[in-house]
């Protein structure tokens, strides 16, 4: 059951960033950053949380902050980028991020990893798995619930004009830049509050969790539901998590294993794209057309 | 023309020695024009003239752009497309441009002004006021749609509309904008002679509503029939300015159009 309950706790945590990058898809931009995002978060939490003893939800304030912030900086040069260039540019970030979690020992003690994470400190103590999941889908709930919103109001519906013809929406005396640097704004924030999530459950973070292919992973949940579509996103989430565990079962050697994970991701990317560009549940065909 | 500095009322746009330049070749040379508000100039002339060009410098996507525009007195250079847009200048271009994976009610919501019910933060905090504002809005939208001739399924993607609904459509949202002057790039282009003459009439009627119009047209027959006044452009430069039947029988003109086997 432990078991169950830990991919479900992935899932939520995952669908977060997930369903935040999928906001960011729905501007027209493809971002392959987020994994490193995400991996600031986590370390900033686990700074906080294990050299400074800043309670939970100081700490995970902070490291929401502070990948906002570091978000802000990424998209201000990036965003004046185009299609393959600008995911150029966020795939350049990711990987730098992944050098610096990797070598700056003072913070992130390299490939050691941080340890001892502490977990939440609510007035109800979090004990267990079981309400380490009821904290997560709380989290993750908010984030749907708030992309939704967002997407359904006139905000979002200028967003979805900026991915389909974005020259349009310029010349109906709109500032397409503010509108994009916005909403990956707020798309960073959620991702310091999945990395606090991620770090604070773990209690144990090291550079290999935030890989490039991270934010590779993350982007093809996003494809795999669709984007556009909020529900596709937990549903590719779901997918990419589980896939890897049914190949667990399979008792694969180890060193295999890993390597199959990669080769599925890549192979399910190429068959999406080739076969259902917009995705499971997705609604838009193609970005920029 | 006027070539003093002074801003006259009447005149909504002014535009004088205006050169635009692509990779270091003219496009337009020391053009120099004015629109009366209320009325239609057509701009005229073969392939090549410079007339798109003018419409580029006008919205401020010219990449080389050197002279003056005035819109209502206001200096158009050095702003962005949308800042100019947002003083009150719209265009319909040559390809219909139209958001085919939404609505067709939303492609004419995208062409309002931007106003509070688009901040972030009133996604979020959706007041009263705002959820009135947006009924408005799609009031609005509804009854220019309707002005357009478009009574389908508002709520039916654009893209599946007509190529003849797709340039209404587009009007539509241009309208929704509430501009001042209106730039019109060929929105006959493609159109049945049914279709020219309802966009025609159209055109027509949104002078009436007191807009300007600066149309930049091949269809002869369009620009006699609505064009208060017109210039003809070739290799850059304005070759004749004045009413379509006087111009259009000038002798100058003939030769930029029939000479190199262009017709009207």
């Amino acid at each position: 059951m432990d078991y169950i309950i830990h991919i479900l706790i992935l899932i939520g945590i995952y669908a977060i960033l997930s369903i935040s990058l999928n906001l960011v898809a729905s501007a027209g931009i493809i971002s392959v950053a987020h994994g490193a995002l995400f991996g600031l978060g986590a370390y900033v939490y686990a700074v906080l949380g294990a050299t400074f003893h800043l309670p939970f939800s100081v700490a995970l304030v902070f490291s929401s902050l502070a990948t906002t912030f570091t978000g802000i900086l990424l998209a201000v040069p990036s965003l004046r980028l185009k299609g393959d260039y600008l995911a150029l540019a966020t795939f350049g970030f990711a990987i730098i991020a992944y050098d610096i979690f990797d070598n700056l020992l003072l913070f992130t003690k390299g490939p050691m990893g941080i340890t001892d994470i502490q977990g939440p400190d609510f007035p109800f103590q979090v004990h267990g798995k079981t309400w380490y999941l009821f904290l997560v889908t709380a989290f993750a709930v908010v984030t749907y619930l708030l992309a939704r919103r967002l997407l359904q109001s006139p905000w979002g519906r200028v967003i979805r004009a900026i991915s389909e013809k974005e020259s349009l929406v310029t010349f109906s005396g709109r500032n397409t830049y503010r509108y994009k640097l916005v909403t990956f704004a707020f798309a960073s924030f959620w991702t310091g509050v999945a990395g606090s999530l991620y770090s604070s459950y773990l209690s144990y973070i090291h550079p290999s969790n935030f890989l490039p292919m991270t934010s590779i992973l993350i982007l093809c949940m996003v494809v795999a539901g669709g984007m556009g579509s909020l529900t596709g996103s937990i549903l590719g989430t779901s997918i990419f998590i589980c896939v890897p565990e049914v190949l667990r079962f399979l008792n694969l050697p180890s060193s295999v294993a890993g390597n199959t994970n990669e080769l599925l991701f890549g192979l399910a990317l190429i068959l999406f794209m080739l076969f259902k560009p917009q995705g499971i549940l997705g609604k838009y065909l193609s970005l920029n057309e | 023309m006027r070539t003093d500095g002074e801003h006259d009322p009447g005149i909504i746009l002014s535009v004088s020695n205006l050169t635009v330049a692509y990779n270091g070749n003219i496009a337009v040379s020391s053009l120099t024009f004015e629109v009366t508000r209320g009325r239609i100039l057509g701009l005229v002339g073969p392939n090549g003239a410079g007339k798109t060009s003018v419409i580029n410098a006008l919205l401020g996507i010219a990449p080389k752009v050197t002279g003056s525009i005035l819109l209502a007195g206001s200096s158009l250079r050095d702003l962005r497309s949308y800042q100019i847009v947002r003083l009150g200048i719209r265009v319909v271009t040559q390809q219909t441009q139209t958001l085919n994976a939404m609505s067709v009610l939303e492609n004419v919501l995208m062409g309002m002004p931007e106003d509070e019910s688009d901040r972030f933060v009133s996604a979020f905090f959706w007041k009263k006021a705002l959820t009135k504002g947006e009924t408005k809005r799609k009031a609005d939208a509804l009854a220019l749609l309707s002005l357009v001739g478009l009574n389908g399924d508002p709520d039916a993607p654009a893209g599946g509309l007509s190529y003849g609904q797709k340039k209404r459509l587009e009007i539509a949202r241009t309208l929704a904008g509430e501009p001042t002057v209106l730039l019109m790039d060929e929105p006959t282009a493609g159109l049945d002679t049914g279709g020219v003459g309802d966009v025609c009439q159209m055109l027509k009627a949104i002078r009436s509503s007191g807009k300007t119009i600066l149309l930049v047209e091949h269809n002869m027959e369009a620009v006699r029939d609505v064009c208060d006044e017109i210039i003809v452009m070739d290799f850059g430069k304005m070759i004749a300015f004045g009413k379509p039947e006087e111009v259009l029988a000038n002798p100058r003109v003939l030769e930029a159009y029939i000479g190199r086997g262009e017709h009207g």
